[in-house]
């Protein structure tokens, strides 16, 4: 048994060098002229201070200062966001959290960076955020938001980031506008003065300027070198040999005085410091287990008190080696194979035992170790899912492919399953083809590729395409054994990859226009065991109801919505991307029915999902919601110009031509453009769905007959499709002067339309709404008089057809809160609950109150006589 | 998956820690004043790494070449 640490410890050692003793007032000077919305920017290579002078400049500043250190994790768009705003969170308790949310899902996304734009704008404290490491974040989409982010600062902000190499950030205009100060490698190199300083205080005894200068030649002013000549300088007798040896030699500096200094050390002490080097950062109970010798507290004291490879912790900050240097004595550790690899391993063990899963996965990748990170991945995969991480389950897949090329199909259909939570549609295709190619599968792992493949029908995969992967999963699902369907995720199996299947099926039956074969297969999914997972269960929910709410049965599709709402929130998934359909669903209910602040609602929500995921089909499913609203609320002129100025992908499902050709033809003719509108109807390949808009059309240009003919072929196959077949029966009765049979059939719409509250088909044909104006005017109440005058009769809609759920005595509480200023996250503390409950119980309040924010939530409980019982 | 051969010069005289930057790059002889390592490097990302550790370790890069290709 060696001598114990505290015999080391005893040996003559230097004084703590403390950070005070190494500031550099020069350069502390330059990041003060960063002005209030501008950038400070240190680029310098590993081992200058950079870290250190940042660390230093913030601690003296008076604003509030957060700080993130960028690591390899961050490549998901996800995490960084998370780890910037709760960075953020922490030095401005009054900051949202919940921001984070609105994260896009391969970018931060323009919901994301706007909203924590603004809230920065709103901070009452002057805030400096750090970001370190930055060379670190090579993620390009999160690269260019945050230049976005970075080109428009509000005045409360100043940002400063560290980086080894000039990340992609495009910065010139920042530039010319003066708002940036760069600090570089030449700017941080030590003068001869700052060497002396820095070496004095390191080595703990006074050197000449002549000493000081022949060392800052050699290292050039680098700081890692000159601190390791300090270290060095701490032991020996005379300073002249030593400097006259290392200044005479040609070898690299970091070899050289890392040689020395690890020779010189007690070797205990160097072996303690090899074989923790492969820790990211340290704990004593770790490295007591990577080193075997149960003496680490007093190691990393001693290591404290010599200021050796040690960073100095920011308060919340881990104890770690200095990056540069731990990478120093990695290098030396390889002169052993295989030790580095056993110690990984070692740690990775202690990591998992002590529920740090990231950092145990890096190990394990490290080691070279993928067959266990696989393993690990999938044990873990649906936390990580549903917490929207799938792009780092993405990543460390890849990376473990990147070790071992030949993986088993189970890790590939892993990956694929990843790539496709992570809305990485190109590289999903890749990888899905390269199972193909495998000889190695079985029918199981070849169903569940074949369902994952099929889910890329949400972006933009034809649908004859998932209809053919969605029947293959199905047919091999016939032939497989139960357990051989890979349980991809944590989240996939047999009945997993059943109800994927058909589900896509069902999704690609609603793009290709077939709502009412859809809605049927929709009901058969619901009903699938797989639907009982809540992910899918959402899902599933949420697509019958868009197929539902698109035939007309506002009232299923409302109930569907909820639920899927419900469940989502139950569960902890309010924010998950899967809610898209069901929010689509609630804005088509919405506007169908004229209500305009729940139509907003929806759609916003709706496409903050969208954005998420950034799906082909759903964003253009989402642009022409929009575009509907705005025809109906702002006008048809911008509702067009909208339509116009947007590409249309040539590879859009027929739901979406359909729809976006509806929408153009019955702008066109609301506005009198009967020629562009027949160009466009003659043009359009799927004048079958058009009949409504060509009737219209018919009856605008005067041609009776044509509008008849049309008529007498249509069969409307869904409730909505035979409320517009009345319409325009009575539209042509009453064009034709067959008052009283005209009055007769629109009573006959109302009646069908009465029951779902579908109040736009009467909005959208102009004859039809003239006679409804009439028998309004005329003394005609109840549904007619509210689809003329929609806003007066909300509250008839509300108490007739909706009567409003009593508010529960929680909500009550929340609501007390409203009118005063406390934000949402000030409100949870009060009532000691998250602010994410705070946030639930708003929303649940705002549907139950019919509104869309907070202060027409405020009037309308005042109103309600709800305030202050 | 298609690797090439690389040269890197770097001025000085290498020792270990250089070389364990470069696992499998072999020291040859070269320009007085200069180490010159070769080895393979999987693909354009390998070298950038490559590049990185090296500049991390505070040398200075004075050339790199690729030198063939091999399967």
């Amino acid at each position: 048994m060696g001598p114990s640490p505290s015999d080391l410890v005893d040996r003559p050692s230097p004084p703590t060098t403390s950070s005070s003793k190494q500031r550099r007032p020069r350069l502390e000077a330059e990041l003060d002229q960063v002005p209030a919305g501008g950038i400070g920017l240190i680029v310098a290579p590993a081992g200058s201070g950079k870290s250190v002078l940042l660390g230093d400049w913030a601690s003296r500043s008076t604003d509030r200062v957060c700080q993130v250190r960028v690591t390899a994790s961050h490549d998901d768009p996800v995490l960084f966001a998370r780890s910037l705003v709760s960075a953020i969170t922490a030095a401005a308790p009054e900051f949202d959290p919940g921001i984070a949310d609105l994260v896009a899902g391969r970018a931060l996304g323009p919901a994301f960076v706007n909203r924590l734009r603004t809230a920065l704008e709103t901070l009452d404290h002057p805030m400096v955020i750090v970001i370190d490491d930055m060379h670190r974040l090579d993620n390009e989409s999160v690269c260019s938001d945050l230049t976005r982010l970075l080109g428009r600062l509000p005045q409360t902000v100043r940002v400063f980031m560290g980086a080894r190499w000039d990340p992609p950030l495009r910065l010139q205009r920042l530039r010319l506008d003066g708002r940036l100060v760069e600090l570089r490698a030449s700017d941080l190199s030590f003068t001869a003065d700052e060497s002396r300083d820095l070496l004095e205080s390191v080595s703990g005894r006074s050197l000449t300027v002549v000493q000081a200068s022949a060392l800052q030649v050699r290292t050039e002013g680098w700081a890692a070198g000159l601190q390791l000549a300090g270290i060095s300088l701490q032991r020996v007798p005379d300073p002249d040999p030593f400097i006259d040896h290392f200044t005479g030699s040609d070898r690299l500096i970091a070899d050289y005085l890392t040689g020395e200094v690890l020779d010189d050390l007690e070797p205990e002490v160097r072996r303690f410091l090899l074989s923790t080097s492969v820790l990211e950062w340290l704990d004593a109970d770790m490295c007591d287990v990577v080193t075997g010798d149960g003496n680490a507290a007093a190691m990393l004291d001693l290591l404290s008190r010599r200021s050796l490879f040690l960073v100095q912790p920011h308060t919340g900050e881990r104890l770690r080696y200095h990056h540069l240097f731990a990478d120093l004595l990695r290098y030396r550790l390889r002169v052993q194979p295989g030790e580095e690899q056993r110690l990984r391993r070692l740690a990775a063990q202690w990591l998992l035992d002590h529920g740090h899963f990231a950092d145990a996965v890096e190990q394990l990748l490290s080691a070279g170790e993928p067959g266990r990170v696989a393993d690990l991945v999938i044990g873990h995969g649906q936390e990580s899912f549903e917490r929207g991480e799938a792009a780092t389950l993405a990543r460390w897949l890849q990376a473990a492919r990147s070790v071992d090329s030949s993986l088993p199909p189970v890790m590939e259909v892993n990956l694929l399953a990843a790539q496709i939570a992570a809305f990485r549609s190109e590289e999903a295709v890749e990888t899905y083809r390269r199972l193909r190619r495998r000889a190695d599968l079985a029918p199981g792992d070849l169903a569940a590729a074949a369902a994952l493949y099929a889910c890329i029908g949400l972006d933009d995969l034809p649908t004859t395409e998932v209809l053919k992967a969605a029947e293959t999963a199905t047919s091999l699902l016939r032939v497989a054994a139960d357990d051989i369907v890979i349980d991809f995720l944590g989240v996939g199996g047999r009945d997993s990859v059943e109800f994927l299947a058909e589900c896509m099926a069902a999704v690609a039956l609603l793009f290709d226009g077939d709502i009412d074969r859809s809605a049927t297969k929709f009901d058969a999914v619901c009903d699938l065991p797989g639907a009982q997972y809540r992910v899918w269960k959402v899902y599933a929910l949420g697509g019958r109801a868009l197929a539902r709410a698109l035939a007309g049965h506002a009232n299923e599709a409302h109930a569907d919505a909820t639920a899927a709402l419900e469940v989502a929130e139950a569960n902890g998934i309010a924010h998950h991307h899967s809610l898209a359909f069901a929010h689509f669903a609630l804005a088509r209910v919405a506007l169908d029915r004229l209500d305009r602040s729940m139509a907003a609602h929806h759609l916003n929500e709706s496409g903050i999902r969208v954005q998420t995921t950034g799906h082909a089909a759903n964003t253009a499913i989402q642009h022409l919601l929009e575009l509907e609203q705005t025809s109906l609320w702002t006008s048809p002129e911008i509702a067009l110009t909208g339509l116009r100025s947007t590409r249309h992908n040539p590879r859009e499902p027929k739901i979406v031509t359909g729809l976006r050709q509806a929408l153009e033809v019955r702008l066109l003719v609301a506005m009198g453009k009967c020629d562009q509108a027949r160009g466009l109807l003659d043009l359009s390949a799927h004048a079958c769905d058009l009949t409504p808009q060509i009737i219209d059309l018919e009856l605008a240009v005067g041609d009776l007959a044509a509008a008849r003919d049309a008529i007498s072929q249509w069969r409307p196959q869904t409730r909505r499709g035979a409320i517009e077949h009345h319409i325009r029966a009575a539209a042509v009765a009453a064009e034709g002067g067959a008052r009283s049979h005209a009055a007769l059939v629109l009573h006959r719409a109302l009646e069908l339309a009465e029951p779902e509250g579908l109040r736009a088909p009467f909005v959208e044909q102009a004859a039809v709404h003239r006679m409804l104006r009439r028998e309004v005017l005329r003394g005609s109440q109840g549904f007619a008089r509210s689809i003329i005058a929609p806003s007066s009769a909300r509250d008839d809609v509300a108490h007739a057809e909706h009567p409003e759920a009593p508010l529960t005595e929680r909500e009550l509480e929340v609501l007390d809160y409203l009118p005063t200023r406390l934000t949402n996250s000030e409100i949870a503390r009060t009532l000691f609950v998250s602010t994410n409950t705070v946030k639930t119980h708003l929303r649940h309040l705002y549907t139950k109150l019919a509104v869309a924010d907070r202060d027409a939530a405020v009037e309308k409980a005042a109103e309600l006589g709800l305030l202050g019982r | 998956m298609m690797s090439s051969r690389y040269e890197i010069v770097v001025a000085g005289e290498a020792g270990p820690m250089l070389l364990a930057a470069l696992e499998g790059f072999s020291l040859r002889p070269g320009p007085a004043g200069s180490a010159r390592l070769v080895g393979s490097l999987a693909d354009q990302a390998a070298l950038q790494a490559a590049l990185h550790r090296v500049h991390d370790l505070h040398a200075e890069i004075l050339e790199v070449r690729r030198l063939d290709v091999t399967r």
